[in-house]
């Protein structure tokens, strides 16, 4: 025993190594806004609904994260989740694990991944209605006219393996499991972008945007560059 | 005492030829002793003796012991058999049965007939700094120029024949071999390792002999067809980036290999040829080079037991072994030639596979004081590979812990290997200790490795629409080596009465020509989808050394000089200079360049006798490690990675004849630019500076003449030095000060017991019994990201029995059973291409092999 003791003494002393790096696991949370009602020109513009897919996310150490530089990412959510983006209060997405460390990108899907051997981009369980990437509703009305409008936008990455929205800046040092992530949303920036004269001409009623309508178009741009959202980091307090 | 002059000095055998009290009829098969009038019998005559070898490490003990030995000569005057009577230091015993092998005599005769004759022969050991002069003065009368020393010579004799008390008498001069001599320790953590010490516990193949050496953790994760990974003292030299490995003078490691810096496969090794091995843990010594980081382990190879062999093992897993050995009788122990098979279902899934080796070798004596040397050795391999697996699939039994992804890409795992070497030397003995050695040698090895450690990673660079095919690497590397060595040491002089030494200047050489290719492959039709290395590399070492030996009165010892090395690389990297295929073609591909550098530094030992049997030392050294020549810009000036060594440590031998001896010392090491292994690229990256500070015990018992036991702890604490280096993929690297090395076993235990003896005499046949234990423990390593791979023990034991020329035995591995990690890794990998993959580094490991039970029938025939 006089041996055995020190020896596991002195096997437990050896173990305790920092290795610069620990494991992080922390929430994932999706906010949207209340701004429900906003004029684009001389538009009244209401959503009634606004529900957004989210995920999987990647965050990497590179400054431009995109399948190649960020082979190992500091983080993930391999998850998708949808909320409802008309809602400032967090709701919960899913866990992010990862490493601490600090990012500096990210890059990310809408619900519809477009996995490495797979031929085609397919929907992942989070994604609206289970095959969407955004579901928007709403109307505007100009001149006593009302036009309502629904879109089921599908955000589809452009090769397997790739993200739908990749190397969106993104700095943050994370520390350890009281960090916590939330992804925020406007609903209301992407519809902005809508040209709601080209809704007059289309049939329908709702009309329906389909991805041949410039005002689709204008939402697959503003959810993947103009109008991305926002990664917001917190100490844990939610 | 020992002393300066013990270390040059020569040595006076005596040796009696005792009453011939048998002989034996001179056909072979008539095995049986036939007892004779001595009236009828002429005695044989010795014509020819060979010097025999006093043991290096006994040469401070002082011991006079004598030696008798039963041998027989054959009707040709050979000796075909010798055993040592009683119990005596086995180093002793083997030195005389080794140089009593070589001897040659005129037979024995009955009525003028030669007859196979069995004689006693008394071999008598005298202390080496009492006879100096007169070995001296014996060594002139092998050239001839000398006379007898008469006064001596019969009173060995007398001596002997009080012992023996009749029979005709002869005498012979032996040296110490100043070749050896110029091995002895430079420091406190410079270790050799005997036949019967790495023969005391079962050992899987000849790289696992290494498991018994203090601090030393092998395995053999990527399966049998790949190099061992070998961690030494806080350095995890994978495949041998960090370990300078020889055998019999010929450089194993690879520079610049396309798997990994360094590369050294020991497969081409047969456990059974390997008489000792020795370990300089770090670079003290002018004679190591590229490589030599964590230290330097030469194999040296030799069969004791003269004769044919033949052994069949079959066991667990369908595992079958064959081996044929011939060791001829009446030639040196470093003349012989092996050949080894081996097949097996393997423990796990895509572990299947077979090998064969060779190994012939020829060492004469030859004229005078020239002795010359042949190796040659084929080796060839082909095994399944069964892959790395990440925990979290085992974890959630996605795959067995000892199987392997059921994937096609995972299944078109394997690995295929061969090589030959040829080489050759000639040494020469001097007069006062002098001696020159010339060795050339050729190389010839053909690497192919198919290998998927990530999954469904990666992209084609070729087509980046060709994705999700599977990361299965393809590497090959095919080279051809020719090398060359000499030195020269010159006579001891002694300017003063207090001070003596020996200057020795010596020159290495090497030139290797590499052909290497990486791609992916697609493992369901072995389609190229991408092509990532297509290089041609010729790589030149030049290098050179003085090593200065000074005996400053008989208390101290320096040892020391400098080396320097100059290498130069010829690149030819038809992928370099790559044209994404976004950008338009502006050039042709291609980056051919060359590059030169060269790297020196000193060595020194000292050493502090105050008594005989300690020895207080102090060593310090600066190595290197050449760089992968394809990292190299053109002209760059060949940066290498820089070791400083210091080593501070005491030698003890207690016992008359070295029944404890153990070693303490404390050693650091600061490696300017440390390397480590890259999954995604199935090759090793640099990961900037470290250190490793540490502590090591070693002790070796032999309490009794049948027993040996040795154990071995080594604690380490390694540690990057500096933030590592930023790249375009992680810009900031993490970096806290102290920051632990990953996959360094801080802790190594390391415990061997053997035991062998005669317990009878059946038939009139010696029935001999034996059993070994070996017993490693490697503590918590730490992992990448804050993991931690748990601690392990392996507990490997044998038993077996020989009856006469019959041996049988039965080797336990792993005999707990214990499920432990071979190798340990945390990097990206994605097994599942139907889910979302997973980006974040994951452990993943190799396993390591189950119980195994294997079960040995041999026969020999002398």
């Amino acid at each position: 025993m006089r041996v055995v003791l020190p020896l596991i003494a002195l096997m437990t002393l050896a173990s305790c190594v920092d290795t610069g790096r620990v494991r992080v696991s922390l929430p994932v949370h999706g906010a949207g806004t209340d701004t429900r009602t906003f004029d684009v020109d001389d538009w009244s513009v209401t959503l009634d609904t606004a529900t957004v897919a989210f995920g999987p996310a990647y965050f990497c150490t590179t400054a431009a994260a995109d399948i190649d530089l960020c082979r190992n990412a500091l983080a993930e959510l391999r998850l998708s989740a949808s909320f409802d983006a008309l809602d400032p209060v967090p709701q919960v997405l899913g866990e992010l694990r990862g490493l601490s460390g600090t990012t500096h990108s990210a890059m990310f899907d809408y619900g519809i991944s477009w996995l490495l051997p797979a031929q085609r981009p397919a929907p992942t369980e989070g994604a609206v209605d289970g095959a969407h990437s955004l579901h928007l509703a709403g109307s505007a009305t100009r001149g006593g006219r009302t036009i309502r409008f629904v879109a089921d936008v599908d955000v589809l990455p452009i090769a397997p393996g790739v993200s739908a929205t990749h190397g969106v800046p993104n700095v943050h040092t994370l520390v350890d499991d009281a960090d916590a992530l939330t992804v925020r949303v406007d609903p209301s920036a992407w519809a902005r972008t809508i040209d709601f004269d080209e809704l007059e001409s289309l049939p329908g009623d709702p009309v329906v945007l389909t991805e041949d309508t410039t005002a689709y178009q204008a939402l697959l741009i503003a959810m993947t560059s103009s109008r991305v959202p926002v990664l917001e980091w917190a100490r844990a307090s939610l | 005492m020992y002393n300066s002059n013990a270390r040059a000095s020569v040595l006076r055998l005596a040796v009696t030829l005792l009453a011939v009290g048998t002989a034996l009829p001179a056909r072979a098969q008539e095995a049986a002793p036939v007892p004779v009038a001595p009236s009828e019998l002429t005695a044989p005559e010795l014509l020819e003796s060979v010097e025999p070898i006093y043991p290096r490490d006994r040469i401070g003990s002082g011991d006079e012991p004598t030696v008798y030995l039963h041998i027989t000569v054959e009707p040709d005057g050979t000796v075909s058999e010798a055993h040592a009577e009683g119990e005596h230091d086995a180093a002793f015993d083997e030195a005389a049965m080794s140089a009593v092998r070589s001897w040659r005599f005129t037979p024995a005769r009955r009525s003028g007939q030669p007859i196979r004759g069995r004689v006693r022969v008394g071999v008598r050991f005298r202390r080496p700094a009492e006879i100096d002069s007169e070995s001296e003065h014996r060594r002139q009368d092998a050239h001839g120029e000398g006379e007898a020393d008469g006064e001596s010579e019969s009173e060995s004799e007398s001596e002997a024949e009080a012992e023996a008390d009749a029979g005709p008498t002869y005498s012979a001069s032996g040296a110490v071999d100043p070749l050896h001599d110029a091995t002895a320790p430079r420091a406190a953590s410079d270790f050799v390792l005997p036949a019967d010490l790495i023969g005391a516990a079962p050992h899987r193949d000849a790289g696992d002999l290494l498991a018994s050496a203090p601090g030393v953790y092998v395995s053999r994760g990527e399966g049998d067809g790949v190099a061992h990974s070998v961690s030494l003292r806080g350095f995890d030299a994978e495949h041998g980036q960090d370990i300078e490995l020889s055998m019999g003078g010929i450089p194993l490691n690879a520079p610049s290999h396309l798997h990994g810096q360094g590369y050294a496969d020991l497969g081409f090794l047969i456990p059974e040829v390997v008489s000792a091995i020795r370990v300089t843990e770090g670079v003290y010594d002018p004679h190591q080079g590229d490589f030599a980081v964590a230290g330097s382990i030469a194999f040296d190879l030799g069969v004791a037991d003269r004769g044919v062999t033949a052994r069949a093992s079959y066991g667990s897993f369908d595992t079958f072994r064959a081996l044929l050995l011939w060791a001829p009788t009446g030639e040196r122990e470093g003349t012989f030639g092996a050949v080894s098979y081996r097949r097996t279902n393997g423990f796990g899934a895509q572990r299947s596979g077979e090998s064969g080796s060779t190994i012939l070798q020829y060492e004469t004596a030859g004229e005078g004081n020239v002795r010359a040397r042949v190796t040659a050795a084929l080796y060839g391999a082909r095994y399944g590979l069964a892959g790395i697996l990440r925990h979290d699939d085992v974890s959630a039994g996605r795959v067995p812990f000892l199987g392997a992804y059921a994937d096609p890409s995972a299944a078109a795992q394997n690995s295929f290997a061969v090589r030959a070497l040829l080489g050759g030397s000639i040494d020469f003995i001097g007069e006062r200790g002098s001696f020159g050695e010339l060795g050339v040698w050729l190389g010839y090895s053909d690497f192919r490795l198919q290998a998927n450690y990530t999954g469904y990673t990666e992209s084609s660079e070729q087509n980046p629409e060709w994705r999700g095919r599977g990361d299965l690497i393809e590497q090959r590397d095919s080279a051809f080596s020719l090398g060359l060595r000499g030195r020269w040491r010159s006579e001891r002089f002694t300017p003063f009465d207090w001070l003596d030494g020996f200057l020795e200047l010596g020159v290495s050489g090497r030139v290797d020509i590499r052909d290497q290719t990486q791609n992916l492959l697609d493992g369901t039709n072995n389609q190229t989808w991408d092509r990532r290395v297509q290089a041609n590399v010729r790589a030149s070492d030049i290098g050179a050394f003085l090593d200065l030996d000074l005996h400053i009165t008989e208390y101290v010892h320096l040892r020391g000089g400098v080396r320097g090395d100059v290498l130069l690389y010829d690149v030819d990297d038809a992928l370099g200079n790559f044209i994404p295929a976004v950008r338009p073609d502006t050039y042709l591909v291609g980056f051919r360049r060359t590059a030169l550098g060269a790297a020196a530094g000193p060595r020194l030992t000292l050493e502090v006798v105050p008594v005989h049997g300690l020895t207080f030392s102090i060593a310090y050294g600066e190595g290197y490690r050449s760089p992968q020549a394809r990292t190299l810009a053109d002209g760059e000036t060949a940066p290498f990675a820089k070791v400083r060594s210091g080593d501070l440590g005491v030698r003890l031998e207690v016992g008359e004849h070295h029944e404890l001896s153990a070693s303490v010392s404390g050693y650091v090491t600061n490696l300017s630019n440390d390397i480590a292994f890259d999954p995604g690229e199935g090759r090793l990256e640099s990961i900037g500076p470290s250190t490793r500070i540490g502590a090591a015990l070693y002790v070796v018992a032999r309490p009794l003449s049948w027993l040996i036991g040795s154990l071995s702890l080594t604690y380490v604490r390694a540690t990057i030095d500096a933030p590592p280096y930023a790249s375009a993929v992680d810009p900031t690297p993490p970096y806290t000060a102290g920051q632990a090395l990953p996959y360094v076993p801080p802790l190594v235990i390391r415990a061997d017991v053997g035991a062998d003896e005669q317990v009878a005499t059946l038939a009139d046949l010696p029935f001999r019994i034996r059993a070994g234990v070996g017993f490693s423990l490697l503590a918590a390593r730490p992992l990448p990201y804050g993991d931690t791979a748990p601690p392990f023990g392996l507990l490997d034991v044998s038993a077996g029995f020989s009856w006469g020329p019959v041996d049988f035995g039965v080797d336990i591995f792993n005999l707990l059973d214990a499920r432990y990690a071979a190798l340990e890794y945390s990097f990206a990998s994605n097994w599942t291409p139907t889910d979302v993959p997973s980006r974040v580094p994951a452990r993943s490991f190799s396993a390591g092999a189950p119980l195994t039970v294997l079960a040995s029938l041999g026969v020999r025939f002398e």
